[in-house]
């Protein structure tokens, strides 16, 4: 078995809440609870949930921009927070990152060019200017953006939306990276354009076998990128359904992600009228610094088992079919050990 | 066929204009030049019936929205051959040409705005109580106790708890609850057409469907029409009975909703609805438009869509399109594209 990239082991992360200039009393909040994820060269991983559910905050920990406050992130083997100079410097260029807003991504005072070719020099990938010249033209071939010549010296603000994330996903390709996290790359785009950009990361996959995590709130955009690759769904901190992409899209078993997916509107008149959303019991989100005993989901969820639900929390357990799912609906006896083991 | 659109096909006929709009322009003032963001736009809203604009961003829906609303700033100049309001029994209004007292009264009584970002669009410091109370005098309503009574109602009709929202400050509502709180308040003097400006954009799904079932029961409880501004495609598919495909400051196409589903005439249409995935469709057969919208100060010869356009030809990049009926004996359906008919026998032939 392939060694994997990155794994998360019983990552838990937290902020705290008030306390600063203007008083009261500091509150801790659990953003994260009790991940674990695994990605292994070459696969795709899509993480989808809703706002503040921490998708970005788990892509941020795995970029390492934020150490976790308990749990271990195990880079090839090693534990990231015990890594030598050197190592560290190998998973900085092993890992990179794609930005959502391709506005703010890149340095507006510098040329394609400059942006592009400084990371060269600075990794002494290139020796002079002729190479640089020559390697961010391969680059802009990569990502479609071409004739080269229009694009090289030109600034960021000189380029549509859809022509800056291209850059922004050049640049993440210099240092050949095996895993890239794509933090709702295609968010900030105009419907149009989206697919073309998604369209350009799968080609990049499939030539580089470049591992991808997907960070993304798009239910549709994830089925299309992630067909192939494994899906997690987040729900308030916790991933509560993983699995095959299709599988879970096609066939969802967590209440939750039944909810979104019959809630989820589509482009098309006939489907989407017919869709019956589940009926949940309560349209409020809890509050992550006062969430509910037991399955977080449970104020809202329409299996809710009084006494059941709302005691422990569910860990994830594995199913016949090989996708994992965190609720007592699937978990009821068998799974017992295995939940303890996961929450352990 | 839904439900929703045996009902519309049936009714159609009988229903009034409500707001004719002929011959619109815009253009905004900037430093370049005149950037012409609508151009030549006609369309009659229909009384209860649901229109949806889907376009790019920059494509002039926004500022159609705004147009008819006769709301746009001053940077913006407007001309319109008629923009005629003619309320269920009632006074016909010139909009084009009436007071601005006139207009101020019209505003909000028949035709209702609910802006994009529903943050901004509340006054932060005043609780949502008082911003009903601010709009209702703004009209001559001063009875409180009417105004309570109201407040009630409407709050129960958007599914929030009055007493926990009518005495909450803006921030202290989540997205959702603000975008319902806003489209209550667009409704507190019972207005016929409601302009809504993305209402579910920036909204998680599970909002998103409470707004979409929310809006599709007020339109049927209400007799309401509404104008859908949106770049997703699937509130149009959800709450549309129309809808207008528009493509640099031009309607390019304007159709019932299946038929611009389910047979889009323009290659521009063709574009976006091939362009967005869905969870139930197969992926093989998305594609998106290639290359990006003109620049609106410096417009191009013919037809808009020439540079993005896969079917272009040499009378294209000479000769503007105008908008023509897909069926003879009908004019519901009609596109502004010089090939439609060659392209699309070329694809029921493929």
């Amino acid at each position: 078995m392939q060694q994997p990239i990155i794994e998360l082991k019983n990552v838990t992360r937290s902020f705290t809440r008030g306390g600063g200039l203007l008083g009261g009393t500091p509150q801790r909040i659990d953003v994260l609870r009790n991940i674990n994820l695994t990605i292994k060269p070459g696969e795709i991983t899509c993480l989808v949930g809703e706002s503040g559910c921490g998708k970005t905050t788990t892509g941020k920990i795995i970029a390492g921009l934020l150490p976790p406050s308990m749990g271990e992130v195990i880079y090839q083997g090693q534990n990231l927070s015990q890594l030598d100079k050197r190592a560290f410097s190998s998973y900085r260029k092993t890992v990179q990152l794609v930005h959502q807003d391709p506005y703010a991504a890149l340095n507006p005072t510098q040329t394609i060019y400059a942006i592009l070719s400084g990371p060269m020099f600075r990794h002494k990938l290139v020796k002079n200017k002729r190479e640089a010249l020559r390697s961010v033209s391969e680059l802009l071939e990569t990502v479609d953006l071409t004739p080269v010549e229009d694009f090289i010296g030109k600034h960021p603000h000189q380029l549509s939306g859809g022509q800056r994330q291209r850059v922004v996903v050049a640049r993440s390709l210099i240092l050949e990276p095996r895993l890239i996290v794509a933090d709702e790359p295609v968010s900030m785009l105009d419907v149009s354009i989206r697919l073309s950009v998604v369209g350009l990361l799968r080609r990049l996959q499939a030539e580089t076998q470049v591992a991808f995590l997907f960070i993304t709130h798009d239910l549709a955009m994830a089925k299309y990128f992630g067909t192939g690759g494994n899906l997690a769904v987040m729900y308030l901190g916790e991933i509560v359904e993983f699995g095959p992409a299709e599988t879970v899209i096609g066939e969802p078993k967590h209440p939750y992600t039944q909810a979104l997916l019959r809630a989820l509107p589509e482009p098309d008149p006939e489907l989407t009228r017919a869709k019956e959303p589940v009926a949940l019991r309560s349209l409020d989100i809890p509050d992550l610094a006062a969430l509910p005993s037991g399955c977080t989901f449970h104020p809202r969820c329409p299996n809710y088992m009084q006494g059941i639900c709302d005691g422990d929390v569910p860990g994830l357990v594995s199913q016949p079919d090989g996708r994992r799912v965190a609720c007592y609906l699937y978990a009821d006896g068998r799974g017992d050990t295995e939940t303890r083991k996961d929450l352990a | 066929m839904n439900e929703a659109a045996v009902a519309y096909e049936t009714n159609k006929e009988q229903q009034n204009v409500l707001l004719a709009i002929e011959n619109l322009n815009v253009h905004y003032r900037t430093r370049r030049g005149p950037l012409k963001a609508v151009r030549n736009v006609n369309l009659e809203i229909r009384e209860r019936e649901n229109v949806a604009i889907i376009g790019e961003s920059g494509s002039g829906k926004s500022t159609f929205g705004l147009a008819v609303a006769r709301l746009l700033p001053v940077s913006a100049v407007a001309a319109a051959d008629k923009l005629i309001y003619t309320p269920p029994g009632g006074r016909v209004l010139d909009i084009a040409n009436c007071s601005d007292e006139a207009l101020r009264l019209w505003r909000w009584k028949e035709v209702a705005v609910v802006m994009q970002a529903a943050l901004s669009a509340f006054n932060p410091v005043l609780r949502i109580r008082d911003q009903f109370a601010d709009t209702a005098r703004a009209h001559g309503i001063y009875d409180r106790a009417l105004l309570e009574k109201k407040g009630l109602e409407l709050c129960e009709l958007v599914q929030l708890e009055p007493r926990r929202v009518l005495d909450a400050y803006p921030h202290e509502l989540s997205g959702g609850m603000r975008q319902r709180v806003l489209i209550a308040l667009a409704l507190l003097l019972d207005p016929k057409l409601v302009i809504l400006d993305e209402p579910t954009t920036a909204l998680d799904i599970l909002t998103q469907r409470i707004v979409i079932e929310l809006l599709r029961d007020l339109k049927t409880k209400l007799d309401l029409s509404m104008v859908l501004v949106s770049h997703d495609l699937s509130l149009a598919a959800e709450l549309a009975d129309r809808v207008v495909t528009m493509y640099a400051g031009e309607f390019v196409e304007v159709g019932p909703v299946n038929d611009i589903f389910y047979k889009p005439r323009h290659p521009y249409t063709q574009g976006l609805i091939s362009g967005v995935p869905t969870i139930e469709g197969e992926i093989a057969e998305l594609a998106s438009i290639p290359g990006s919208p003109p620049d609106l100060i410096d417009l191009p010869r013919g037809c808009k869509f020439q540079s993005r356009c896969q079917y272009v030809t040499d009378l294209c990049r000479t000769e503007e399109p105008v908008m023509e009926p897909v069926e003879s004996n009908s004019t519901e359906h009609t596109v502004a594209c010089l090939r439609w008919r060659e392209i699309n026998d070329a694809a029921t032939h493929n």
